[in-house]
């Protein structure tokens, strides 16, 4: 039974360090929010 | 499955590091506890400040953050305005006047960053210590889960730093809202401090009342009926200074109902709606929402957090008492509620009705700021969660490793909240050209408030990463100044503002003779800012005075005899409502001071003898 505790947190621990891996490239890439609107009225929800 | 004692695992009691003394006629064994549970305290503390740091590090740079509606300063000015005797709803009152007598101490620069990192720090300590006698591991996750989250990222980069103010306030008037109910009447008066500290807003307010008060006045505990009332009575007066001038506005504080759309909760993830604002996201602005929320891998490690949540609601009754359970959770339901009433069959309707016809009610127009209430309650299950994961461990080691992935799943699942929000709260530094307007209009003696053009109310400045911010000039020139507040939302909606005066100088800047209706509105000034979009009324500068050209930030004089605006809310009332809130924050600090003092003297006794 501990045994199988412990293959299982490996599991999670190795998926759980995937997904952050994937997140923390995913949003280091530049994405559109450096477009800068030049409309003459400017939005609250604006970036 | 045995209880793991690693250092993830001391057990500490939910005092703050300074109050961690061991009693002198303690057993040997009761020092040692007493000696892990300060070491505990002191892990708590690195771990909050480590996320302070790697969340607002780049705020040490000189500069004024300027974000959406954050807006500073370096020395706003103390006028009528700051206390609600204008024509505007006073949506940043006593916000306004208490900046500007905190600023002449501290410099408006660094006031902003002292509450920025306050607010941060105190939210993730406050949440650390708010379920007692918990291991230190699960401490460490309640503190990451409750300040690393979609609701800080957001209402940081939207700007709603004073809604933070409360945020950071709740779990400590949870903690001091459990020894008022036992009876420890020395609990009242911080408590007070941190409501009135939070009710600088009416947001504000409205969340850390309701959950003061809710405590206090739960059936049960050992308190007596005069501390209840004295609290109850208390906590409203300190609403005094921003409810006060909108009931007794010449015009009612009733807004438009297209608010209700406009600033509707909305789905900010692959999650839809709801998923959104369980997962404590989902504000109506996309433009403040962090870029990882629509990652797949990001929303499923947001889900993990989610499910510890869920494995440790049924956990908390064990750690809080009934009235905390029920306050906290009812609070969150009804968070929840107002939140995604919009979206509900009939709901937007009734919210239309409430906002358009109840005064004040507008306040519930942006409802997925009341998901405070939610994350607190989310931050303690989640902990209370991996706890329950620890103890199921096989091992010690394990036991340790389950919770310090409890602890950084919350950053590993929104990364682009360290470091300013991924670069979002860059500080700004304001061009010289300022500086020297705000002199000019500070010396000059002329009559009447100012308006700065392009008349709208969100800037787009070359110098401040052309990020969409509120004008700070009406904060910055240090005179009273006429707002817009008609919000241009979405590209084709403008929620017409609740400013009577606003409205009129709008459609007298669209008018035949600008110049000669600004004067009778009671505007002696114009001021024009060269580098941000934005229209000026043609012919409108050729009919003014130019006192000061430097293509930045241009100042005119309007010319003739200057009307005065007088429907605002009569003085004495306003005024009597800040001496009253006044008051209480200094007796409430007087009795803080007068605590700690003979604590210390206490102390210091026995250690003597």
């Amino acid at each position: 039974m501990g045994n199988f505790g412990g293959v299982v947190a490996a599991i999670v621990g190795v998926v759980l360090a995937g997904l952050t891996v994937v997140t923390a490239v995913n949003v280091s890439q530049p994405g559109d929010a450096d477009d800068v609107s030049h409309e003459e009225l400017i939005n609250y929800d604006d970036n | 499955m045995s209880a793991p004692q690693s250092d993830l695992s001391t057990t500490t009691s939910g005092a703050i590091p300074a109050q961690r003394t061991a009693p002198a006629d303690a057993p040997p064994d009761s020092g040692a506890k007493h000696r892990r549970a300060h070491r505990g305290d002191w892990i708590l503390l690195t771990w909050c400040v480590l996320l302070t740091v790697v969340m607002l590090g780049p705020l040490a740079a000189p500069g004024y953050v300027l974000s959406y509606d954050m807006v500073a300063v370096p020395d706003q000015a103390l006028l009528p305005s700051s206390v609600g005797l204008s024509s505007a709803v006073p949506r940043a009152v006593p916000l306004d006047a208490a900046v500007a007598v905190l600023d002449t101490v501290l410099t408006g620069q660094l006031l902003q960053k002292l509450a920025l990192a306050g607010i941060v720090l105190g939210a993730a300590l406050g949440a650390g210590l708010a379920l007692p006698k918990v291991r230190t591991g699960t401490r460490l996750v309640a503190a990451s889960v409750y300040t690393w989250n979609a609701y800080v990222f957001e209402r940081l980069v939207i700007g709603h730093w004073p809604t933070l103010i409360a945020y950071a306030a709740l779990p400590w008037l949870l903690i001091l809202g459990r020894r008022v109910r036992r009876g420890r009447t020395s609990a009242v008066a911080p408590s007070l401090l941190l409501v009135g500290a939070s009710s600088l807003t009416p947001t504000g307010g409205l969340l850390a009342a309701a959950l003061f008060g809710a405590l206090v006045l739960a059936p049960g505990g050992r308190h007596g009926s005069r501390t209840r009332a004295i609290s109850a009575v208390a906590v409203l007066a300190l609403q005094a200074p921003w409810v006060v001038p909108s009931v007794l506005r010449p015009d009612p504080a009733v807004s438009d109902p297209s608010g209700v759309a406009a600033f509707a909760a909305a789905s900010d993830s692959p999650l839809g709606l709801l998923g959104s604002l369980l997962t404590l996201g989902g504000i109506w602005n996309e433009g403040a929402v962090p870029d990882s929320r629509a990652l797949p891998s990001a929303v499923a490690l947001t889900m993990v957090v989610l499910v510890l949540a869920v494995l440790g609601a049924t956990e908390l009754r064990r750690h809080l008492g009934r009235a905390e359970l029920a306050t906290t959770g009812a609070l969150a339901a009804a968070g929840l509620v107002v939140a995604v009433s919009s979206a509900l069959p009939g709901g937007d309707a009734v919210l239309e009705w409430l906002v358009s016809e109840i005064p004040g009610g507008g306040l519930i127009r942006d409802g997925q700021k009341f998901l405070a209430w939610n994350a607190l309650l989310v931050a303690l299950a989640a902990a209370a969660g991996a706890a329950r994961l620890a103890r199921a461990a096989a091992n010690r080691n394990t036991a340790a490793a389950v919770t310090l992935v409890a602890a950084v799943l919350p950053i590993a699942a929104l990364p682009d909240l360290a470091w300013g929000a991924a670069g979002r709260l860059e500080p700004s530094r304001y061009p010289q050209e300022w500086a020297d307007v705000r002199a000019t209009l500070r010396a000059a003696d002329g009559d009447g408030d100012v308006v700065v053009l392009p008349y709208q109310p969100f800037r787009r400045f070359p110098w401040a990463g052309d990020r969409a911010v509120l004008d700070p000039a009406p904060r910055y020139l240090g005179v009273e100044a006429v707002v817009p507040d008609a919000l241009p939302v979405g590209g084709d909606t403008v929620v017409p503002g609740e400013d009577r005066r606003a409205a009129e100088l709008a459609a007298a800047l669209d008018g035949d003779d600008p110049a000669r209706d600004l004067a009778v509105l009671g505007v002696g000034w114009v001021a024009v800012e060269r580098d941000t979009p934005g229209t000026i009324p043609d012919g409108l500068l050729e009919a003014l005075e130019s006192v000061e050209s430097n293509g930045v930030l241009d100042l005119y004089r309007v010319p003739g005899a200057i009307g005065t605006w007088t429907r605002i809310p009569p003085a004495p009332p306003v005024i009597a409502a800040d001496i009253i809130f006044s008051v209480i924050l200094i007796g409430a600090s007087a009795d803080v001071a007068r605590i700690a003092f003979s604590r210390r003297r206490r102390s210091l006794r026995s250690q003597a003898s």
